[in-house]
């Protein structure tokens, strides 16, 4: 495309990432670069927030409005933000323990309230920032720092999670296929409503060297004749045991929170003129 | 008599909390000073209720101790109420025919009522506005508004009632003897509001478009009235899945350029604590109303308390710069929220207004006229800030101008981070010091420009009372009454950054100095000592545990008692 505006190197910060080298979110980084150049996206329109961890460090790389907030707390800022400013692009990026452990009850919400956001899972089964503890992702038996013993608990599958919330876009990304995971954050972006994309993104330091070759072999696209609307299929989909299901398991079409409050507006008040003080205050008279 | 307060009590159906409502709204509309509060037995509907209206020709600070006229539909719901309710020695007692009073009210003025059937809260009201001279027509005319959009029957049915009160006023009165009638003139009609719907339209003044709140008692009105209001308003009011997640939203929408704000009570503020160091440290406006309740915990959920004083003013992890401003009655709730929107806008920072449940669900009359107050603006990056943009650049007053998304050229990350003043992550121990510094400059400024307290009483006084919030109302009630020439009064409104320096010279100016507050733990006293010195052996604390606000009664004894220990 020699038309479009921008490249992905105009959205490169100056920032050095902290990442570890070999990390997967290297290749989410390139992956979003390429996105916003793909979907022309003016960088003073976008607004990219995270929570803490890892993954959250993101929108410090990127050339367009960031907000790396608290841990678990990327989804009601961004809401907040859609809601203010409704002609931004707002992405929130963030880690499995930041969307699914302390965020977990955002994230529940927003995809009810079918946000008009995307979300950028960046997927890693364990906790890298706070230096190797088990996160909801983690399988159940591994060792980590925090499990001596083995980890005690069963592990989320993102993408299920997301479909049963009634999250209206749901899709799943390998980080090793920057192409396909480009592609993926693109339709993600571009849905009108509430995105789930889960990035499987390889923790090299604390989960293994060899984890994205481990893991490239589990892979397989969604089958051609996957109904997107489908929302028992798409369950099935991410959960057949030992397989990594990339694509767009789930897409519908539904109000956002954004249709919904501008029609709640046009309920208040029709279209009439807001009310005047005097108005207000005849309410108290 | 230029004042009487009339209490309504009985099970729920029996319309007391009603009763209270129209004869509220007829004095307001005759010009009167009211002041109207309500209190409920647990159950969610039905279960007991109660409503005391305090009506007056001058101005008023609080609710009366005692009742004067007390209409008590059954006895056996009134029992609830024993300590809340307390009728004047000389009250004058309405009770069902038939229904027993308890021993040690047996020897009262009672006279026994028909009041069974549909509309006995409408009889009472005709029957105590009647006999102790309450505007009349005004509180006809309140019951037909009331009643304006059901069913003729209803309204014919009501005013039948009305009628029957009057009447059965005429055959009492006879046998009454002397009664207590209220002595007014008539005059502009004022507006009934409570505490937190002045907080609500404060905000709407100030200029906030954007609300994100959840339930949580006694600050829920303020969500109710914003989801009423902002979307006709053309903003957005947001019911959150928690606290969290309110305040998040208030920060996001916040960041993105409108005015926000959230609303909650002490245990709602815990969960905001890390999201408010956040906006301290990101240097976000953001507006706290918290209405205290009796805490820690879920506490006493529907009573007044003003223990939230130190999580407000320090709670948070980190060093964390905060304003906090206090109300003592309902118009200051309004000026109150508008200051904190100022403050938080023009110092890009969280400001909590501090209110408490005696405040924000009582109501009181207002004049429409000072609802007025000046609204300050956001310093928006201009062109040349935006030449190699720096959000966090360091300036003398610590203030600097903020880049909206979608303002080109104005990119860059906020951050829970410590940073730099581009925005970037620095964990340099010389650029915390110095961004702490920035950020802190700011409470200095404020001080300066917003020394917030009252100071009524004596001019040089003996005794100096230091006292704050809902207890301000009862204190300057007992002051009138006392009428003492050498006790004064400095109630900071202004709690964070306290106006010390004044605060200090009234100190230094008193013999003795009172500090009096409704937390146990004496939390005034606590953060006072922080800020200024209060003299040694001569500061005392009155102070007791919410559950019911300070009275002017038990104010008015203890100012006695010093008295004596002086004399």
């Amino acid at each position: 495309m020699s038309c479009a505006p921008y490249s992905p190197l105009d959205y490169k910060t100056d920032l050095k990432p902290v990442w570890c080298p070999g990390c997967g979110d290297f290749a989410v980084l390139n992956s979003v670069y390429r996105a916003l150049a793909d979907l022309h996206c003016e960088p003073h329109e976008t607004v990219i927030v995270s929570g803490i961890g890892c993954s959250s460090r993101l929108p410090g790389y990127v050339e367009t409005y960031g907000f790396n907030s608290l841990h678990g707390r990327a989804l009601p800022i961004a809401t907040g933000i859609k809601l203010a400013a409704p002609k931004l692009k707002v992405i929130a990026v963030g880690g499995d323990g930041d969307g699914i452990a302390i965020g977990g009850n955002h994230f529940i919400h927003a995809a009810r309230r079918n946000v008009d956001i995307a979300y950028f899972m960046m997927d890693n089964e364990i906790y890298g920032l706070t230096k190797g503890q088990a996160g909801p992702t983690t399988p159940r038996g591994d060792k980590t720092k925090s499990t001596t013993y083995g980890n005690p608990d069963a592990r989320v599958d993102p993408c299920g999670l997301a479909i049963s919330l009634g999250s209206s876009w749901v899709g799943r990304a390998f980080a090793g296929d920057v192409k396909g995971t480009t592609e993926l954050m693109k339709a993600a972006a571009s849905h009108h409503g509430f995105a789930f994309l889960n990035i499987i993104s390889p923790c090299v330091t604390w989960r293994g060297d060899d984890q994205i070759k481990l893991l490239r072999p589990r892979v397989r696209a969604v089958p051609d004749d996957h109904v997107r609307g489908d929302r028992e299929a798409a369950l099935r989909l991410t959960s057949e045991p030992e397989k990594i299901t990339v694509g767009v398991l789930f897409e519908d079409q539904r109000p956002t929170l954004l249709d919904e409050m501008i029609e709640i507006r046009e309920r208040a008040s029709g279209v009439n003129m807001p009310p005047t003080r005097t108005e207000l205050l005849a309410a108290f008279a | 008599m230029n004042e009487l307060t009339i209490a309504f009590v009985g099970a729920g159906g029996d319309g007391a909390v009603a009763a209270g409502d129209i004869i509220a709204t007829a004095c307001a509309r005759e010009g009167l000073h009211v002041v109207k509060t309500e209190a409920y037995g647990p159950q969610i509907r039905g279960g007991e209720s109660s409503a005391v209206v305090r009506v007056s020709s001058a101005p008023i600070h609080g609710q009366a101790d005692r009742v004067d006229v007390l209409v008590v539909f059954s006895w056996a719901d009134f029992g609830r109420f024993r300590n809340e309710v307390v009728a004047a020695d000389d009250a004058v007692i309405f009770c069902e025919r038939g229904d027993a009073p308890p021993p040690e009210l047996a020897s009262r003025a009672i006279y026994e009522v028909d009041f069974k059937g549909a509309a006995k809260n409408v009889l009472a009201i005709a029957l105590v506005a009647s006999l102790f001279g309450l505007p009349l027509d005004a509180t006809r005319n309140a019951v037909e508004k009331r009643f304006a959009k059901k069913k003729a029957a209803v309204i014919e049915a009501n005013l039948a009632a009305f009628d029957k009160g009057i009447e059965t006023g005429l055959a009492l009165r006879p046998s009454m003897g002397d009664l207590k009638q209220l002595t007014y003139e008539r005059g502009t009609p004022r507006l009934l509001m409570s505490g937190n719907e002045a907080t609500a339209f404060g905000a709407i003044h100030a200029g906030c478009r954007f609300f994100a709140g959840y339930p949580i008692t006694p600050s829920s009105e303020v969500l109710h009235f914003l989801g009423d209001w902002l979307p006709k308003l053309r903003g957005t009011s947001l019911q959150t899945e928690d606290e969290l997640s309110a305040i998040g939203a208030v920060i996001g929408a916040s960041f993105a350029g409108v005015k926000s704000m959230t609303a909650t009570s002490g245990p709602g503020l815990s969960l905001m604590s890390e999201m408010l160091g956040l906006a301290s440290i990101a240097e976000i406006p953001a507006v706290i109303a918290n209405v205290q309740r009796g805490g820690p915990s879920t506490g006493i959920p529907t009573k007044s308390e003003q223990s939230d004083l130190m999580h407000a003013v320090f709670g948070s992890h980190g060093d964390t710069p905060r304003v906090v401003i206090a109300c003592s009655d309902v118009e200051e709730s309004f000026h109150a929220t508008v200051d904190a929107f100022n403050i938080a806008e023009e110092f890009q920072m969280p400001v909590i207004v501090l209110s408490d449940q005696s405040i924000a669900q009582r109501r009181a009359t207002i004049d429409a006229s000072s609802l007025e107050h000046e609204v300050k603006e956001r310093l928006l990056a201009t062109p040349p800030d935006l030449n190699e943009y720096r959000r966090y650049r360091e300036t003398p007053d610590g203030i600097s101008p903020m880049a909206i998304p979608s303002t080109p050229g104005g990119m860059y990350q906020t951050n829970g981070l410590e940073h730099d003043e581009q925005g970037r992550p620095n964990a340099s121990f010389v650029m915390h010091e110095q961004m702490n510094a920035k950020r802190y400059r700011k409470l200095e400024t404020i001080a300066e420009r917003y020394p917030l307290y009252r100071r009524f009483g004596a001019a040089k006084p003996e005794t100096g009372i230091l006292c704050w919030g809902s207890s301000v109302g009862p204190l300057r009630e007992a002051m009138q009454r006392l009428n003492n020439p050498n006790i004064g009064v400095f109630a900071p409104q202004m709690l964070m950054p306290l106006p010390a320096r004044d605060m200090q010279d009234f100190i230094d100016s008193c013999d003795r100095i009172v500090v009096m507050e409704l937390s146990y733990s004496e939390q005034f006293f606590r953060y006072l000592r922080a800020y200024v010195d209060l003299p040694r052996g001569r500061t005392s604390v009155y102070k007791r545990s919410g559950g019911k606000a300070l009275t002017a009664g038990e104010i008015e004894t203890y100012l006695l008692s010093l008295e004596e220990v002086t004399a």
